[in-house]
């Protein structure tokens, strides 16, 4: 177990290596670069490769990659070339705020998206049932960008007041405020993979109910109920898991859009900034911190596999599996 | 054995004592995207505790469909249509759902076909024994699991299903739904088929050690005749939802009534002279369900024109109860 833990954070760690220097190398070989972002329209030569020379720019490109890398080993990962801050104090900054608005809308996405499936499942057919495939099917159509963008309108034009549609509060300078800044963002983060998740667990307990163990308990006299909740679920959230788990990436990434529309600093406005403005130090360790957590999070859920499915547990005690 | 009143589709009366379970002109139909396709008609007989009524026939002949109907545990897509099910003096088809639930398990008890597939994967088994079986202390275990031969898996309780073997899982499940629930009635449902042939013989030994021990009063569907004949007292020959022929087990056996019961019996190798190919029952059972007359007719060696019209009625030759025009008829 400890050394199938130890191999997946070595490779996790190479994938991130991997990441990043294909970040390194077609940032650099995008048309335009920082310098011209930095000084504007028509510098002279002078001023061109002075900055050039600042930013480390003017050496071979092997150089700065050697460079970059024995950075990264040290755990440097540099300054902005624009604000010259520390890139990790702007992360530092930045991360919490991605993370409280990604955790806020799994949590509350995963708990509605399984109580809904599970439902559905439940009164299959019914007019609860239909609701929910029908809603789903919806939420998942609509673009979060889109839903980020009427919400914005809504709460901003037409009932002003009720929740704030832009900006963000540190939850240390007023938690209430902060708590209310998040309902809208982490709403329209996470609808369509709530959808998917009530999809995906109606329909692996509707095929779990088929399953002889649920006839046996059943010709038993097991009570529904219990026969729901020992048995239908306990076997249907195995698969809904693997997909809450590829979910995980759509709440890190889609942080992008969403952030953007309501002006939220955090990584994905962050990220947007720094690649525009061919800010590499920045662009790079904003891949770095957003990889890092979709794969920690894909990490935990294979772990969260070990637990919920006996089958591959025994396969490690007995060393059957990899 | 005093001849029952043949009340509608007339009745397999049992050999000794009140009927335990009584079963009167049943019908079972599924709802396809083909219309509705009768899976179970007119099917009547009677099971007297302690006895094992051995139920044999085709894949598709409706004998699990039986079972699962007597269980009401049929799939969403099906429904009883016609017919009274009687069991120890209660109307098993006016219960409702929650009285039914109670009699499952307590007082009929199942053994699946599938034991390999029939506990939850993800739970232990020892957990799934508490389960079914309320207050459960080590004495009583032991007792349970050394009354079907599995004393060594005692201290193995706590591994999952998929880590036993068939044979283990089947004389498990029939350790909690025979020997640890006890009930009136246990329908068993192919519960050796799925099984290696030395296992089976294993689990079958069991139940009629078990039958010697506790009494069961059994309902047994198979498609093997060899298994029943060792298991049953009485058979029951089930054809394209119909029940064709009941009679007790040595009857049917040597002197079978119904064409299809005998094409059954020459079919089985071993049965017929050395050197004779094997005898096969020509035609298939496919449709049979949805013809007017008798379902057998197509594929029948003894068919009249009458058959094709006619469905026959329950006729009582000897000690056999047959359903064919040509029913006493030396063929």
């Amino acid at each position: 177990m400890l050394r199938y833990v130890g191999r997946r954070v070595a490779g996790l760690a190479l994938v991130l290596l991997i990441v990043l220097t294909l970040v390194f190398f077609m940032l650099r070989a995008a048309p335009g670069g920082p310098v011209d972002a930095y000084l504007g329209m028509n510098p002279t030569p002078e001023k061109r490769a002075e900055v050039e020379h600042r930013f480390g720019l003017d050496q071979p490109i092997w150089v700065q990659y050697a460079k970059f890398l024995g950075n990264l080993a040290s755990g440097d990962l540099g300054n902005s070339l624009f604000s010259d801050r520390p890139v990790s104090a702007i992360i530092g900054e930045r991360l919490p705020v991605t993370l409280e608005l990604s955790l806020a809308a799994f949590l509350f996405w995963v708990v509605v998206g399984l109580a809904a499936g599970a439902l559905a499942a439940r009164r299959r057919d019914s007019f609860v049932d239909g609701l929910v495939r029908v809603g789903s099917v919806v939420a998942l159509s609509i673009p979060s960008f889109w839903l980020a963008l009427v919400l914005v309108v809504v709460f901003g034009l037409y009932i002003k007041g009720v929740l704030p549609s832009s900006g963000w509060v540190p939850f240390t300078e007023d938690p209430w405020e902060n708590l209310r800044g998040v309902v809208l963002p982490a709403f329209a983060l996470g609808l369509g993979s709530g959808a998917v998740i009530a999809r995906t667990l109606r329909a692996s307990m509707i095929e779990t109910t088929r399953a002889d163990y649920v006839s046996f308990a059943r010709a038993m006299g097991m009570p529904e109920r219990r026969v729901l909740r020992r048995i239908t679920l306990r076997n249907a959230i195995i698969p809904t898991a693997t997909v809450i788990g590829l979910m995980l990436g759509v709440f890190v990434s889609g942080t992008v859009l969403v952030e953007n529309v309501f002006n939220i600093p955090g990584i994905g406005q962050t990220i947007v900034g720094a690649f525009r403005q061919h800010d590499y130090p920045l662009a790079i360790a904003c891949t770095l911190i957003t990889a890092t957590v979709f794969l920690v999070a894909n990490l935990v859920v294979d772990l969260l596999y070990f637990v919920l499915n006996p089958r591959i547990r025994a396969g490690f005690l007995n060393g059957t599996a990899r | 054995m005093a001849p029952e009143p043949k009340a509608g589709g007339a009745a397999a009366p049992s050999p000794a004592g009140p009927a335990l379970l009584s079963v009167r002109d049943l019908a079972v139909t599924f709802r396809t995207r083909d219309g509705e396709v009768p899976a179970v008609r007119e099917v009547s007989f009677d099971l007297a505790r302690g006895e094992i009524l051995g139920l044999v026939g085709e894949s598709g002949s409706g004998k699990s469909t039986l079972l699962t109907a007597l269980m009401r545990m049929l799939p969403r897509n099906a429904g009883i249509t016609a017919g009274h099910i009687g069991f120890d003096g209660t109307d098993l088809l006016a219960l409702r759902e929650d009285g039914m639930r109670r009699l499952r398990g307590d007082r009929i008890g199942l053994i699946p076909q599938r034991p390999m597939t029939s506990l939850s994967p993800t739970t232990s088994v020892g957990r799934q024994l508490r389960w079914h079986l309320d207050g459960l202390d080590e004495g009583r275990l032991k007792e349970l699991l050394g009354g079907v031969g599995l004393g060594a898996v005692l201290d193995r309780l706590d591994s999952y299903p998929f880590e036993f073997s068939g044979g283990q899982l089947q004389r498990l499940l029939i350790a909690v739904a025979a020997l640890g629930k006890q009930p009136d009635l246990l329908l068993a449902d192919e519960p050796t088929t799925t099984l290696d042939a030395t296992v089976q013989a294993q689990v079958l030994r069991l139940l009629l050690e078990l039958r010697d021990r506790v009494g069961l009063t059994m309902v047994f569907v198979t498609h093997d005749l060899g298994v029943i004949s060792q298991v049953s007292d009485r058979i029951g020959v089930m054809y394209a939802g119909r029940l064709v022929e009941v009679a007790p087990a040595r009857e049917l056996f040597d002197a079978p009534r119904h064409p299809y019961t005998r094409a059954l019996l020459e079919a089985i190798p071993g049965r017929h002279r050395r050197g004779e190919p094997l005898r096969s029952i020509p035609g298939t059972v496919t449709g049979a369900n949805r013809l007017p007359g008798c379902p057998f007719a197509p594929r029948c060696a003894a068919v009249v024109d009458r058959c094709h019209e006619e469905n026959p009625e329950v006729r009582e030759v000897g000690e056999s109860l047959v359903r064919c025009h040509r029913a006493g008829e030396d063929l």
